[in-house]
């Protein structure tokens, strides 16, 4: 448990990450370093993006599975951690 | 009295006349032979009294054969519930057929209702509640037997039917009734109208025919016939309502996907088990299952379907404080995590690996600071004008690293991407604890690997057939091996600390050979060789009792030069000729046996793996200990050595004395590394300072020089293979990259030119 906090704490020293949601697949919030607000609203929108992604990565193959979505915007990046059980999201101003 | 009985068994126009005859299609014939008594008086009402509820206006008629069996013909309509049982009852024909008395019923089988109710419900208007009747009364008990009309003898009678007055008789005896067996029914007799020609009556057809086509012809002109229309009635049509439940209908669809009927095949098992299991367990699952139960079936929207998918794909999760529990700690979280670091970092630091790589960089084209950008492909002639310099890319540091000394650098074999950077510090005369630390260019920020050791680290290497194993010398003489892919605890797979043999002096080298093995001379089996500070050359091996090394060689000192001694160690061990601290060795790179050794004595010596009391060479031209000794990878006969004495020396295998020499500073040198690209760049780190040699545009002067920051000593320097860059590790912890830039080394035409180089030069060279 220690060593996932830590690489928490990691990711979020990093320059230009704004937060880091983790929750499972029902949308249930585990962790968030956002207010409570733009979380709930972060997930509620990714979800069906994930599950969109994942239907597809599978209907094109029935043996791939979905990992990693990068949603690349104009002001910052959505890295999103995609697995069975949970999915993650990072959301970061790019320093470039 | 012969009656001609045609029961009328049509419709309802025909209730109430027994004798009316129907359009001819009915034909009793009589080939009955049984005499049976028939006493029936169709207008009297028989035995009024004592048939108790039979319907009094009709007639009761029984029917006994010659045998005294009553043999009464079954009632083809309902008779009334209410029925006496006496076995007597007459009955008349229309009770028979049109009655609703139940007493006929009552004895009958079911087979005989069955039959009987049929003709019933087809020739008379059978309500349901009659038909009810009928069936209530097939329930009830037999009363008196019917029996099936036996077949008749073959006597033909006619029936009797005698008309008795009732009155006469005892009721109870009964009369005599004769019956006799009706013939065939006929219920429908279409005679045809074709003939074959063949026939009898054929002829007389065929003359009726012509007379009648005559006739026909005729008819229009005759008198005798006249054209008369009629109207047929036509029966009012009557509605009848029927009132039934309606078939209520529900909609289904399913869509049918290709990893639907994947995961169906795949997982048919699982989905079960795991039903029960939320069935039994908990309260939250039961909702879903309905929902997956409703849902899964009907899809009306897409948003609809993958909700009840993602219901589906949790049907495992139990709670959520479990799952958050059971997630964090599983595996692919703490991957996805580690992945997710590296993605932020990278992120971060892109034009800087690009440049690392030689990669074009990208300007953002969002961002609002002007960078300038590197352009890594520069061409000759540009750039023949412009100084080589360094520009620095990144530092590897971590919170961990920072402060300690960086003693030793590797890449790993295998994958160019890790390094290996090994701490230690012992200058302040008590050794602290070590640390080696492998890096991954992936992840600039956080060293993914971190191993303390119990003593300062010296140096390091990884070996080339388990690119996983990382050899490390120490301060204190031990030797280990890591497994850099196993974290923590398990990743020492050896240690030499409690070894016997163990070196007693600092590890100044440990390198990962290939020796050839005696019998055989293509295995290459891959040893471990240490040189250290107690004049030991020794070779590591892994065997069954652990971690135990083979000396190779003790150095000795040589007797013919006069040395300062070497440390307390050797006056305190009189017995052993004193040894010298061998710093550094290096494998020939093609012949596996042969390696060079540098000495505290500021020899080199070239030595070979068979021959371990002598040398075979012996490379004079140091004064002061001989610090690192490289072989060019591009020249197998060319090695380079550096020392305390200030100068670099480049020597060739056979030659006694070196072919070129390099001084730029007064100050020791402590490493000295090749360029793993081009054969012509070397780097040297000073105390103060790092220099990168390029023979090709000078060789006299480093091409490219970096200085330290003020307070901090550089320790070690790495150049990468693939790109063109320089890593300086320093005693601030940290190593940093960078890249060089505008070197016109590496060109492919000037491949040959350290051979021009060398023989350019003045065959000898002066101290």
């Amino acid at each position: 448990m220690s060593e996932v906090e830590e690489i928490m704490k990691r990711i979020l020293s990093h320059k230009g990450v704004e937060g880091v949601i983790i929750a499972n697949t029902e949308g249930i919030i585990l962790r968030s370093t956002l207010e409570d607000q733009s979380t709930v609203h972060h997930v509620a929108l990714v979800q069906p993006l994930l599950m969109k992604a994942k239907k597809i990565v599978q209907d094109m193959d029935p043996e791939d599975e979905l990992t990693y979505v990068r949603l690349r915007t104009e002001k910052n990046e959505e890295i999103i951690a995609a697995d069975k059980d949970y999915f993650m999201i990072s959301i970061q101003t790019p320093s470039l | 009295m012969e009656k001609e009985m045609t029961p009328t068994l049509l419709s309802n126009s025909f209730t109430g006349t027994t004798n009316s005859s129907g359009s001819g299609e009915f034909k009793v014939s009589r080939r009955s032979n049984q005499k049976i008594k028939f006493a029936a008086s169709l207008n009297h009402n028989n035995n009024s009294d004592k048939s108790s509820n039979s319907v009094p206006h009709k007639k009761a008629i029984k029917v006994l054969d010659a045998q005294r069996r009553d043999v009464t013909p079954l009632a083809l309509g309902p008779t009334h519930l209410e029925d006496p049982q006496s076995k007597k009852k007459p009955l008349s024909l229309d009770d028979l057929f049109f009655n609703t008395g139940a007493n006929i019923f009552k004895s009958s089988s079911v087979a005989d209702v069955a039959s009987s109710r049929l003709f019933c419900s087809s020739f008379s208007s059978m309500s349901t509640m009659e038909s009810g009747l009928l069936s209530r009364s097939c329930k009830t008990e037999d009363s008196f037997p019917l029996q099936d009309v036996t077949p008749p003898p073959p006597v033909h009678s006619a029936v009797p039917l005698e008309r008795k007055g009732l009155p006469e008789e005892n009721p109870d005896q009964g009369f005599d009734v004769t019956l006799t067996e009706t013939d065939t029914f006929s219920l429908l007799d279409i005679s045809p109208t074709i003939i074959s020609e063949d026939a009898e009556g054929a002829e007389a057809v065929k003359q009726r025919n012509i007379h009648y086509a005559e006739f026909c012809k005729s008819r229009m002109a005759n008198d005798n016939y006249s054209e008369r229309s009629t109207q047929a009635f036509v029966g009012e049509p009557k509605t009848k309502h029927v009132q039934t439940n309606k078939n209520s209908s529900v909609n289904k669809s399913t869509t049918a996907t290709s990893w639907d009927m994947y995961d169906s095949l795949c997982k048919p098992v699982d989905a079960g088990e795991t039903q029960e299991a939320d069935q039994e367990d908990y309260f939250v699952s039961t909702k879903k299952e309905k929902d997956k139960a409703e849902g899964s079936l009907s899809g009306d929207t897409g948003s609809t379907l993958t909700f009840v998918v993602e219901m589906e794909t949790c049907v495992d999760s139990l709670t959520a404080e479990s799952d958050q529990d059971k997630i964090v700690l599983s595996e692919s979280f703490q991957n996805s995590l580690l992945v997710m670091e590296r993605v932020v970092v990278l992120n971060i630091f892109q034009p800087m690996l690009a440049a690392f790589r030689g990669l074009p960089v990208l300007k953002d084209p969002y961002s609002t600071e002007k960078k300038p950008v590197a352009m890594e492909q520069s061409t000759e002639d540009k750039d023949w004008f412009l100084t080589p310099t360094l520009e620095r890319l990144w530092a590897f540091a971590c919170p961990l690293s920072i402060g300690r000394n960086i003693t030793s650098m590797t890449w790993n074999k295998r994958n160019p991407d890790i390094l290996a950077v090994g701490y230690g510090d012992w200058s302040s005369g008590s050794p602290k604890p070590g640390l080696v630390c492998c890096w991954s260019l992936k992840n600039l920020m956080w060293s993914e690997r971190i191993f303390p050791c119990h003593s300062s680290v010296t140096c390091l290497d990884f070996s080339a057939n388990n690119p996983g194993q990382l050899a490390v010398g120490m301060y204190d003489g031990s030797v280990a091996i890591y497994n850099i892919q196993a974290k923590n605890q398990v990743a020492c797979i050896a240690n030499s600390r409690d070894t016997s043999k163990r070196h007693q002096q600092p590890v100044w080298q440990v390198i990962w050979t290939k020796q050839q093995l005696q019998l055989s001379g293509e295995e290459r089996d891959e040893v471990l060789v240490s040189v250290s500070g107690d004049g030991r050359i020794t070779k590591w091996l892994m065997l069954s009792d652990g971690f135990n090394c083979i000396d190779l060689m003790v150095v000795k000192r040589i007797q013919d030069r006069k040395e300062k001694p070497k440390g307390n160690q050797e006056k305190i061990e009189n017995v052993l000729l004193p040894v010298t601290p061998v710093l550094c060795v290096d494998f020939h790179p093609t012949d596996a046996g042969i390696y060079v050794i540098g000495t505290w004595d500021a020899r080199m010596h070239k030595c070979s793996f068979s021959n371990s009391a002598h040398f075979l060479d012996t490379y004079n031209k140091h004064f002061s200990p001989v610090t690192q000794v490289e072989w060019s990878r591009f020249y197998p006969d060319v090695f380079l050595s550096c020392s305390a004495d200030w100068t670099i020396q480049l020597w060739q295998l056979d030659t006694m004395t070196p072919k070129m020499s390099f001084t730029s500073v007064q100050s020791p040198v402590d490493s000295i590394k090749w360029s793993p690209n081009c054969s012509m760049v070397f780097a040297a780190v000073y105390r103060q300072r790092m220099e990168v040699w390029d023979l090709s545009s000078s060789i006299l002067l480093p091409t490219a020089v970096h200085h330290a920051e003020p307070g901090v000593t550089l320790g070690s320097v790495l150049l990468a293979k693939g790109s063109d860059c320089v890593l300086v590790g320093d005693s601030g912890g940290r190593v940093t990259v960078y890249k060089l830039k505008n070197f016109r080394a590496g060109k492919q035409k000037q491949v040959n030119n350290l051979d021009d180089i060398m023989q350019a030069v003045p065959g000898s060279l002066n101290d």
